[in-house]
């Protein structure tokens, strides 16, 4: 396969595969359970407003998370926002949160009303860490809003540190680092609360939805009121709330795909394990293991390119997309930046965020990839290195595939 | 059947019915064809992110509202806030205090101040008197929020004639009005868009849901481009990133609701025709009818409880029923004037809405009522206004 540079799809040869491969999970949900749980809403005529499935599936993930309680709602975005609202010092401004993660999160605190203040990551694990996150407090500081990167966690232990010295409310968003450990411990139950997804590309497939989870039984209710327009009882209503519930569809989908959780991550690890070993020694291609002494999901396929690899981290993408291989940059451009242009007051320098941005993507990864798919991969990024000088020269020259 | 005020088990009978009798509509298709359906999207594998089953229901949509643009939404709360902005909505919006919570906290999660404005007694719906109240102490308003509460239209001229003069948007929380007309126009088609509830207790049922009408073309752009980047036409300027996704799930659900939704409006305008020949001559019970001569989902049963006339006032008699199993909803109460957190700043006074949240009364109506519940209820309230006086006593 790809004898030449010609035979790259870029530069009009055969694709390499007939369907994409891409980065969304999208593990199909078991069919029967989900039929199960739904006969039970129907038969309670409840499809909405805490019914059988969405109480199911919070007692499901609180004990998964070995957390005291977990809040479900009609998705991890509106989930994150309501948390903000609720969690962030009121009379501040800024939740401090790293740029190098999900492109929505600048608008999602402001959708919890304060406003980002973006700070710098580890160069290891690609998370924030205590020094990087405290060199961005002041008397502004509402809270602080740590995310998980993929593969590796931030310094959750230095982070939850700090966060007891200074008092500042500390989120941590797992999304990506949903069922894993830190020192032995379940994610879920560090700082005052944690957020995960059940977007259907996520880890836990729920067609649409997030949680939150918590140990604090008052912060707790209080989300749980706030997701349903603030009602204390029918008549009641006690702060600032909304509608943000999981319906019983959408809480059944979760309760299909929860049930199968260790299976899922153990395909995961099968499949990543498979991958390292197709691009083993291939120079320049750095995959990043996960710490095989904790629990993690396996879920993504991160790889920093280094000095040795002949193109850069587009040019990559591009030939890895015409192949029907959509790899995708990994959190590029990185917030600061695109946040940066609107408001120039916030225009900070993170040295380690935009070097991470320009030299990290994502593998395909999930149900459309097969053991025998990230041979195939392996095959095309070893011809990519062993072709690179060469396709940089033509990918540069033409200025169409720019 | 309660032959003395013992036997109401308020004080000690044993119930009228044996199961809850609730106010939600409560349509549910059957389950073969919900399995059917639902089949369908395991088997394509596609589960969210604007797939075939959502862009069904938006085609079916446009055409229940004779619109051009039908653009689905998680919820109707998320749909309002998703209006307001793709209309570039800031500052303060006139909004009534007499409505559900979701209207006001709707406009507050994205910044909008609402301005509350009293309603008119008999329609319980905004008018151009009630909104120039309003706009009087507030002159710097942008916009108008109506409600075509219990799917009656406000009076959309009027209303629209003074946002002219004044350079204001006008748009429309039409949750109860699903397939209401106005004028012989279908409601989903006046101000600048108007915002659906498909809840689990609404007429057109996706479990939760909703969507926001316009014949405004690059104003349901925004509106795709803020919901989500799936299912946008092509890619727009938008002021923040939202989620407002609607899931397959949801839109089969609502495909099977939009199959019955004619049958269902018919059932309803039946409970409420029966509601109205039995009770219609009880003095201080005043029925709030469907707008004459409109189409209309007829999906509440609405009364006012005049403590005087009828002879206990409103939260008695819901206490009363609420032990009969039938649990009648106190809708709305109390105004969004009074509640967390508008009423830290100084509300004006909205005596009618006052007065409203104080009377209004919603019966059970919808899937689970049929002749003889409705009939139930109907002797039940009847029973009590005969023995009012001694149930006032005994209480």
């Amino acid at each position: 396969m790809k004898k030449n540079s010609d035979e790259w799809a870029l530069l009009g040869g055969p694709q390499s595969f007939d369907a994409i491969r891409t980065t969304m999970n999208l593990f199909p949900p078991d069919e029967k359970l989900f039929f199960r749980h739904a006969k039970e809403s129907f038969s309670e005529m409840r499809l909405t407003n805490n019914g059988p499935s969405l109480l199911e599936l919070e007692r499901q993930l609180a004990s998964l998370h070995d957390v005291r309680h977990c809040i479900a709602f009609s998705s991890g975005f509106t989930a994150m926002y309501v948390a903000i609202r609720n969690l962030g010092l009121q009379g501040k401004r800024e939740v401090i949160t790293p740029s190098l993660t999900y492109r929505k999160m600048a608008d999602i605190i402001e959708w919890g009303g304060f406003v980002p203040r973006f700070c710098d990551i580890d160069r290891e694990t690609l998370g924030p860490s205590r020094e990087t996150v405290e060199a961005c407090i002041t008397e502004n500081t509402a809270m602080v809003l740590a995310a998980n990167p993929r593969t590796r966690l931030c310094d959750i232990g230095g982070l939850v540190n700090l966060s007891r010295e200074t008092g500042i409310p500390l989120m941590f968003d797992s999304v990506e680092a949903c069922g894993a450990t830190y020192h032995g411990r379940m994610l879920g139950g560090f700082g005052n609360c944690e957020s995960f997804s059940m977007h259907a590309d996520k880890m836990i497939n729920g067609a649409e939805g997030g949680y939150i989870t918590t140990n604090d039984s008052d912060f707790a209710r209080s989300l749980s009121r706030a997701r349903a327009f603030g009602f204390n009882g029918p008549d009641r209503i006690e702060c600032l709330g909304t509608n943000a519930k999981l319906n019983e569809l959408h809480a059944a989908v979760a309760l299909s795909a929860v049930a199968h959780h260790g299976e899922q991550i153990g395909k995961n690890r099968d499949l990543h394990l498979s991958y390292q070993e197709n691009l083993h020694g291939i120079p320049g291609f750095n995959v990043i293991d996960y710490d095989r002494n904790e629990r993690r999901n396996w879920r993504s396929l991160l790889v920093r390119l280094d000095e040795a690899w002949p193109l850069t981290r587009d040019q990559t993408l591009a030939l890895l997309n015409a192949e029907n291989v959509l790899a995708r940059p990994y959190y590029s451009p990185p917030q600061h930046i695109t946040y940066g242009k609107e408001h120039p007051d916030r225009k900070d320098s993170l040295p380690v965020t935009e070097w991470a941005s320009e030299c990290h993507l994502i593998l395909p990864f999930g149900s459309t990839v097969s053991r025998e798919d990230t041979r195939i991969i392996g095959r095309l990024i070893r011809r990519m290195y062993e072709q690179g000088p060469e396709l940089r020269k033509r990918l540069e020259r033409d200025e169409k595939l720019h | 059947m309660k032959n003395s005020i013992n036997d109401l088990a308020f004080f000690g009978g044993a119930p009228l019915l044996k199961n809850p009798l609730p106010v939600g509509q409560m349509n549910i298709p059957s389950w073969e064809s919900f399995k059917e359906k639902i089949q369908g999207i395991f088997d394509r594998r596609y589960y969210t992110n604007h797939g075939v089953l959502a862009q069904e229901f938006e085609e079916r949509l446009c055409r229940l509202f004779n619109v051009r643009n039908a653009v689905t939404m998680t919820n109707a709360t998320i749909g309002l806030s998703l209006a307001a902005l793709s209309m570039g909505l800031k500052g303060k919006v006139i909004v009534p205090a007499f409505t559900f919570a979701a209207t006001a906290q709707a406009l507050a999660w994205i910044g909008i101040e609402p301005v509350f404005c009293d309603v008119e007694p008999l329609t319980h719906a905004i008018s151009k008197k009630t909104v120039e109240a309003a706009l009087t102490r507030h002159p710097d308003v942008t916009g108008i929020l109506g409600v075509h509460i219990w799917g009656n239209a406000c009076d959309t001229s009027g209303i629209g004639e003074l946002a002219k003069t004044h350079g204001l948007r006008v748009f429309y929380d039409a949750a109860h009005a699903v397939g209401c007309t106005h004028g012989g126009k279908s409601i989903g088609t006046f101000g600048t868009c108007e915002v659906f509830s498909f809840h689990a207790t609404k007429v057109l049922n996706s479990t939760e849901g909703g969507c926001v009408t316009t014949n405004d073309d690059d104003l349901a752009e925004r509106l795709r481009n803020l919901r989500s980047s799936y299912g946008r036409r092509r890619k727009v300027e938008i002021p923040v990133n939202a989620n407002g996704r609607f899931s397959e799930f949801q839109a089969a659900f609502g495909l099977l609701s939009l199959n019955d939704f004619a049958a269902n409006c018919a059932r309803n305008a039946g409970t409420v025709e029966r509601y109205h020949e039995g009770l219609k001559d009880i003095p201080g019970l005043r029925m709030v009818l469907p707008a004459a001569g409109e189409k209309h989902n007829s999906q509440y049963a609405v009364f006012e409880v005049d403590a005087e006339c009828f002879g206990i006032d409103r939260e008695l008699l819901a206490d009363i029923l609420w032990h009969e199993n039938i649990l009648a909803r106190k809708y709305f109460t109390p105004g969004l004037h009074k509640c967390t957190p508008f009423n830290k700043k100084t509300q004006p006074d909205l005596p009618v809405t006052d007065d409203l949240c104080r009377k209004v009364l919603q019966l059970p109506s919808g899937s689970m009522v049929g002749l003889r519940e409705t009939d139930a209820v109907i002797g039940l309230v009847r029973f009590i206004h005969k023995n009012a006086a001694a149930i006032r006593e005994k209480a």
